[in-house]
């Protein structure tokens, strides 16, 4: 059975209100439902969803830029850092509230961004990757350089954290309760983040960055700034990671040269591909993979605990930490060839076959009350999401 | 859809007096390397003035030794975005796999060190043709995103591969040139140059020379380049567009192996999974300097930043040799927004 | 003269200054000449828009059309000349200004984004009318009603051009047609005062090709616009143009009325290639 659904109906408006409320159900459970065969500990099992929260603003962010506006960056790592940083330093150094640090990383990120992302003024094209990969490259040789601050190759960490204040009735000397409370205040951060994406994305302004990603000399004859558009967008998704690193420190108050290395980028790339480039919900399963696939190959890394898979054949051997590269490479090989819009794709195929939407914004009453929308058929609905991995969007 | 055009072509269009005086200049980029060439003799003065010159000219001869590593795997990346319009980030992993195959096959299997190194360049070629045919070729060449993807999941499932097999503690790598100690160099007007240094340098010739007489006198050489000049209108008059590319990546592919090679050539430098990173940054800023899409501008970008690497980390002291990497960043940077296609590249029009 | 052509031809806007009167151009080229590396893709080429005027320029292929539309849309920078665009010269304007000076026009390769849907391409004709940024976008102030009134203004242009029922579906896979008008009504939404047209009628049939005609004189009324129409069909040119500059191989060989233009041994030669005796 095949349910259709016009847009603004009542059938529609609950059909919404189920979905995001089971949504809301999900992610108000997680820190309290254990999965002991992912996780080990209960304490991991929880920080880890909360990096997962992380995770998926870092890769929102990354894919506000190579998603919808075609550029493409290897070197967000060095933004995440960045915030991540802000965080440490401000509060171990200079004894600020966790809370007065967000924006700033935030600020500092996009302004650094956008700094960065100047040569999009002038240069066309898959330029500025090289400037990214530097940055991605740079940016732990500049935390060595400035040990006296960063703490360099020893890392910085906080030992104050957020604690639950008192009428949140959670015990701060809990094992879990702070770890929780931690949870939800990145969730809130998180929602935010994506609220805000999500508002980017569906308005003139998320409009005019499709336009220049698909076919950038229409887009400029339509009036559209097409390179500042870029470096806007370019400061916008670095001011996202930076909120993301700022999220980290937050669940894990340490900092240290290698966390924020190319790697990370390439992780966040994995799992902005594995999501769906180009979407927003995307970076959530995005994250989850991400996150979930480090910590299970972590734990091969650690040849004491090595977690609920014991493969002890790998644990003998000194080159295990490559796994998960490996890992991970293949699965961006699949999936760009087999689910090039990922899974967020999978899902709208999936839902496809149960429900059908059909677009009419409110407007249309006033001026048109009885436009009738004849319902697409399904290869109509197929092209429209055509990935953008998959095909060439300026060809009709 | 762009268009490679001359350097005449519309956007750079200078107006005013001396106008076409001023386009032919424009035309081989000859405004540039003079800028380019002022600058570098004014800092070669100062620096003499600073520490002498007998410590400039050695300081000078050791950047030219990285200068040539750097030229040779910038050749490597410019011949891939010539040719696709991408950058393949995998360059350098697939360089460094490829070493390690050379070391492998002359540690633990007792080659010669150059059989070893010839062995690995091929093996690299070929391995390189059929990660093209297999991978890069079912996408059309004008989506540049999709390709970027496939080659940074080469670059991480490379690299992964690596530390598994090789882990990362450091191999030494048997020297390919003359190595005995205290008798491994020559002295040139008073600096002392080692063999292996030496060596670098007639290599990456030797190579240039080569790679240059590969694509100016052979067919599959002509057909390359005119792909990389015009995709569409070779594919049009014949040219097999996906054997052509094949063989640019296995011609990238041999050239990066070779540079990794040479870059453990200097025994201070050890053979580990990351140990090409630094140079690939380097070689990045190299190509981006001379012209993403020139394989002169390649050779020159590369010497220019050999230098700069050693005359900053040796003259500037505020800056130092831990920010050198920070420093050319800033430097890619500044090209980018001064002169966006490099000191030769090409400038390219939008075809609407 | 018909009478409706005298009609047409005192749309001309009327500048009158101490009893003189001077009809005003709205479009001035003068001297307009591009290189492509070797290739000269126009010489020294000028001409004048009258305002309300509908100007044919034809020519054969590869003649420069498309090229004089990419130099006044400031796509392709040219190696001299002016081009004088209401007064205000546009070689010194950005390419994503040309709206903002009421200058629009269609591609001849379709440049629609096929990703979006319909009505979406249409409302980025009018991205010049909107005013939300970043920050207002991502606040969610004003959007609601810039969304509804931009949304309104490209529903109202795609129903007076027959596409309404295509609204919200995506462009890709409308014929191609179809696609053609979508780009005409793009180009309405940014209110231009001159519109380029580059082959409007490519791949219509004959019957839709008078239709198409019929429908840019229809449009230059009602929204008082100029037309500058590139087209191979010449029944359409000769039926709606007040004005036609011929072209080949970058130059301007005639120029003058559709009358005078389809009797002109220079361009009959060009069109066929021999002498017209
Ligand atoms: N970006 C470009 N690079 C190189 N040559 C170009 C470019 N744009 C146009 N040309 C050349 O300029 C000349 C004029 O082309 P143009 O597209 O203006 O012709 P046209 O009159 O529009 O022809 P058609 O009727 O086929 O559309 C042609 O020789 C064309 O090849
Ligand atoms: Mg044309």
């Amino acid at each position: 059975m095949r349910l259709s659904l016009i847009q603004g109906t009542k059938q529609h408006r609950a059909y919404l209100v189920g979905a995001w409320a089971f949504a809301a159900l999900v992610l108000i459970l997680v820190p309290f439902v254990r999965l002991p065969w992912i996780f080990g500990n209960p304490t991991g099992q929880l920080q880890n969803w909360t990096r997962t929260l992380a995770f998926a603003v870092a890769i929102l962010g990354l894919n506000l830029l190579i998603g919808f506006s075609g550029q493409i960056s290897i070197g967000h790592s060095a933004f995440v850092g960045l915030g991540a940083y802000v965080a440490v330093i401000t509060v171990a150094d200079h004894h600020w509230s966790y809370f007065a640090a967000l924006p700033v990383a935030f600020v500092l990120c996009f302004v650094v961004g956008c700094v960065v992302g100047l040569p999009a003024l002038r240069i066309k094209g898959l330029y500025l990757v090289v400037v990214t990969f530097a940055i991605g490259i740079v940016f732990p040789t500049l935390v060595i350089r400035y040990e006296t601050i960063t703490g360099g190759a020893n890392g910085k960490g906080v030992t104050s954290t957020i604690a639950p204040p008192t009428w949140t009735s959670l015990d701060p000397r809990d094992r879990m309760d702070p770890l929780r409370y931690r949870y939800f205040v990145l969730l809130i951060v998180a929602v935010v983040m994506f609220v805000l994406a999500r508002n980017i994305i569906k308005s003139r302004a998320g409009r005019a960055m499709v336009a220049q990603r698909d076919n950038p000399t229409a887009a400029a004859i339509n009036g559209i700034s097409v390179p500042i558009n870029k470096v806007i967008i370019f400061g916008l998704s670095a001011g996202f990671c930076g909120v993301a690193g700022w999220m980290l420190m937050v669940n894990q108050p340490f900092a240290s040269d290698i966390s924020f290395s190319v790697q990370l980028s390439i992780t966040l790339i994995i799992g902005l591909v594995l999501g769906g480039v180009a979407t927003v919900s995307g970076a959530i399963p995005g994250a989850i993979v991400v996150v979930v696939i480090s910590h299970l190959f972590e734990q091969l890394t650690d040849a004491k605990k090595l977690g609920p898979l014991r493969m002890t054949w790998l644990a003998s051997r000194p080159g295990r930490g490559g796994i998960v590269s490996m890992v991970f490479g293949a699965l961006l090989l699949i999936f760009v060839f087999v689910l090039p819009g990922g899974f967020i794709d999978g899902l709208r195929k999936l839902r496809a076959k149960f429900v059908t939407i059909t677009t009419r914004p409110a407007w249309l009453a006033s001026i048109n009350p009885s436009h009738s929308v004849p319902a697409l058929e399904a290869s109509v609905v197929a092209t429209a999401a055509s990935p953008v991995l998959a095909d060439n969007s300026t060809i009709l | 859809m762009t268009t490679a055009l001359d350097a005449t072509s519309v956007s750079i269009e200078p107006f005013g007096i001396g106008r076409k005086i001023r386009r032919r200049l424009e035309e081989i980029g000859i405004r540039g390397v003079a800028v380019t060439a002022g600058v570098f003799v004014v800092l070669s003065l100062t620096f003499v003035a600073m520490d002498g010159l007998k410590l400039y000219w050695q300081r000078f001869l050791d950047g030219l030794a990285n200068g040539f590593i750097y030229a040779a795997v910038a050749l490597a990346l410019v011949l891939i975005y010539k040719a696709t319009g991408i950058i393949n980030f995998a360059q350098g992993s697939m360089a460094m796999f490829f070493t390690f195959i050379a070391w492998v096959l002359s540690r633990q299997q007792s080659w010669p060190v150059w059989l070893a190194i010839l062995t690995a360049m091929l093996l690299s070629s070929v391995f390189a043709s059929g990660f093209e045919r297999v991978f890069i070729r079912p996408f059309d060449p004008a989506n540049h995103l999709p390709i970027t993807i496939v080659t940074i999941a080469l670059l991480s499932l490379i690299d992964g591969t690596a530390i598994y097999v090789w882990f990362a503690d450091p191999k030494a790598f048997p020297s390919p040139f003359p190595s005995k100690p205290r008798q491994d160099y020559v002295d040139i007007f008073g600096a002392r140059v080692f063999y292996a240094t030496l060596g670098i340098w007639i290599t990456v010739i030797l190579m240039t020379i080569g790679v240059t007489l590969l694509l100016n006198r052979t067919k599959i050489g002509l057909a390359f380049r005119a792909v990389s000049s015009n995709l569409e209108s070779s594919r049009l008059v014949g040219v097999n567009v996906g054997r052509t590319l094949q063989f640019g990546w296995a011609l990238a592919a041999a050239i990066g192996t070779l540079a990794g090679c040479l870059v453990l050539s200097d025994s201070r430098t050890y053979l580990e999974p990351s140990f090409m990173a630094k140079s690939l940054v380097f070689a990045f800023a190299a190509a981006t300097i001379g012209g993403l899409d020139s394989l002169v501008g390649a050779v020159v970008g590369g010497l220019l930043v050999g230098q700069m690497q050693t005359m900053i980390g040796g003259y500037v002291h505020f800056i130092g040799s831990d920010l050198v990497l920070a420093t050319t960043l800033a430097i890619i940077i500044i090209v980018l927004l001064v002169r966006p296609s490099g000191l030769f590249g090409k400038v390219r029009v939008e075809r609407v | 003269m018909s009478p409706q052509r005298n009609a047409d031809r005192n749309r001309g806007r009327r500048v009158c200054n101490q009893g003189e009167c001077s009809s005003v151009s709205l479009l001035e080229v003068e001297d307009i000449s591009v290189r492509f590396g070797g290739i000269v893709a126009l010489s020294d080429l000028s001409f004048n828009i009258e305002q309300g005027q509908i100007l044919g320029l034809i020519g054969p292929n590869g003649a420069g059309k498309t090229t004089m539309f990419n130099v006044i849309s400031r796509v392709y920078q040219p190696t001299h000349g002016r081009i004088t665009f209401d007064g205000s010269d546009m070689l010194h304007v950005r390419p994503d200004n040309i709206t903002r000076h009421g200058v629009a026009r269609t591609f001849q390769n379709l440049a629609l984004w096929s990703r979006l849907s319909v009505i979406e391409n249409v409302m980025v004709g009018a991205h010049t009318q909107g005013r939300n940024g970043f920050v207002r976008s991502a606040l969610r102030i004003g959007v609601k009603s810039e969304e509804a009134r931009l949304g309104r203004k490209a529903y109202g242009i795609l129903d007076s051009l027959g596409l309404a029922h295509l609204a919200f579906r995506p462009a890709a896979g409308l014929p191609y047609g179809t696609l053609k008008r979508i780009e005409l009504a793009r180009a309405l939404a940014s209110d231009p005062k001159l519109l380029m047209l580059d082959e409007p009628a490519a791949g219509l049939t004959h019957q839709e090709v008078d239709e198409l005609g019929n429908l840019v004189k229809e449009l230059r009324d009602r929204h008082n616009l100029t037309v500058l129409l590139v087209e191979h069909h010449m029944s359409m040119v000769m039926a709606i143009s007040d004005n036609i500059v011929v072209l080949d191989f970058g130059r301007k060989i005639a120029e003058g009325n559709p009358a005078e233009i389809s009797r002109d041994p220079r361009v009959i030669e060009a069109y066929l290639g021999v002498g017209a005796e």
